[in-house]
């Protein structure tokens, strides 16, 4: 299935991608460069390795924040679950299961009455 | 599956620059494989999801494939595709892009001694291989005897699995119903979730910087732009990291 929607012409679609390609390589090739200009050390290292994880921490909290009450649902469970089991592969299946099974019960699609 | 490998040869952060392969390069690569089985299955899923909804967009296959294989990045991928129209805004697109994808700048910083082991000839796939999941694992791996080939391990099935996800995702277009679509797309977030709870559970780092930058981002939710947003929060959590430490030790920040 293909959109109807307008195009823009091949080479404009081929420069954004690449222009895309280029921006995400610098993006991620500045952080190995600034790291020349650290003094690297125990201390440092730790404080730098939370960066990324509060960068993480602020994309989710407020996308959970914004879903429907089954999505907070599934999101806390799948959290929880992992700080306590650490077991990847079992939770992000039952993550997506929850997810699923919670949009479609919203949805009405399940013999469950929703109570939301 | 535990994040961690069970491999128990000394840390020694991977091999010397330009030498030939160390005995424990190949191991760590295995170690990496295994490990990388859980955050692959996010891959796939998004890998589908992305050729699904680009194709949706009305991207040809070619162009799909170009982005998954050239860009590699989720985020910026579909962040071009919501700014996908026929006279395109490349500054918008450009801007968009660079904030979201600002976390591989931070993850990139956070594994600079990884990459700085590698062979001057893999370094450069090295820096263009920068995930999520590499560099959370990585990060997490106390007893691998070469993280860098740990590092290939985990990204070397994440990028085959997203290209050959997003190959597959454009024969799958339309095929899902809207709310399982929307129902897995909010599934990203599920999965991103993992990764804060293996940051929290693995990695050397201080806790509460997280909570911090997890409040901020709720409170400037509908405030500020998400990019902007993410960035302010990343700052509150990076003051809080500094705070942290200076109050564990109690002496310079400076480590020496």
């Amino acid at each position: 299935m293909t959109s109807e929607m307008a195009q823009p012409e091949a080479w404009l679609a081929y420069l954004t991608i690449f222009m895309a390609a280029g921006l995400v390589l610098a993006m991620r090739a500045a952080g190995i460069l600034g790291a020349h200009f650290l003094r690297t050390g125990p201390r440092t290292q730790r404080i730098v390795n939370a960066l990324p994880g509060c960068a993480l921490a602020a994309i989710v909290a407020p996308a959970a924040m914004r879903g429907t009450p089954t999505d907070i649902f599934a999101v806390a469970v799948t959290f929880s679950l992992y700080l306590w089991t650490g077991r990847t592969i079992f939770c992000m299946i039952l993550g997506v299961t929850l997810c699923l099974l919670g949009a479609h019960w919203q949805a009405g699609n399940l013999p469950i009455d929703p109570i939301f | 599956m535990r994040a961690n490998s069970n491999i128990t040869s000394p840390v020694a952060d991977g091999s010397p620059s330009g030498g030939p392969v160390p005995d424990g390069a190949m191991s760590s690569f295995m170690a990496g494989l295994r490990d990388s089985l859980g955050m692959s299955f996010g891959a796939l899923l998004f890998g589908l999801l992305f050729g699904s909804a680009a194709t949706v967009a009305g991207l040809s296959m070619p162009q799909v494939i170009s982005m998954s294989t050239f860009i590699f990045a989720g985020t910026a991928q579909f962040a071009t595709l919501t700014l996908w129209q026929p006279d395109m805004p490349l500054f918008a697109v450009a801007v968009s892009v660079a904030m979201v994808t600002s976390r591989l700048t931070l993850m990139g910083l956070s594994l600079a001694p990884t990459i700085r082991s590698m062979s001057p000839w893999v370094k450069p796939a090295g820096i263009f291989v920068i995930n999520d999941a590499a560099w959370v694992l990585t990060l997490q791996a106390r007893n691998v005897s070469s993280k860098a080939g740990y590092f290939f391990g985990i990204s070397a099935p994440m990028y085959t699995l997203w290209v050959l996800a997003t190959v597959v995702g454009v024969f799958m277009a339309g095929f899902f119903d809207p709310v399982t679509a929307k129902s897995l797309a909010f599934a990203g977030i599920v999965f991103l979730s993992v990764l804060v709870g293996m940051v929290v559970r693995g990695v050397d780092a201080p806790k509460p910087p997280l909570v911090v930058a997890a409040l901020v981002g709720i409170a400037l939710d509908g405030v500020l732009a998400t990019g902007p947003a993410i960035l302010v929060a990343v700052a509150a959590g990076g003051i809080t990291a500094l705070a942290v430490e200076m109050a564990r030790d109690g002496d310079d920040p400076d480590d020496q």
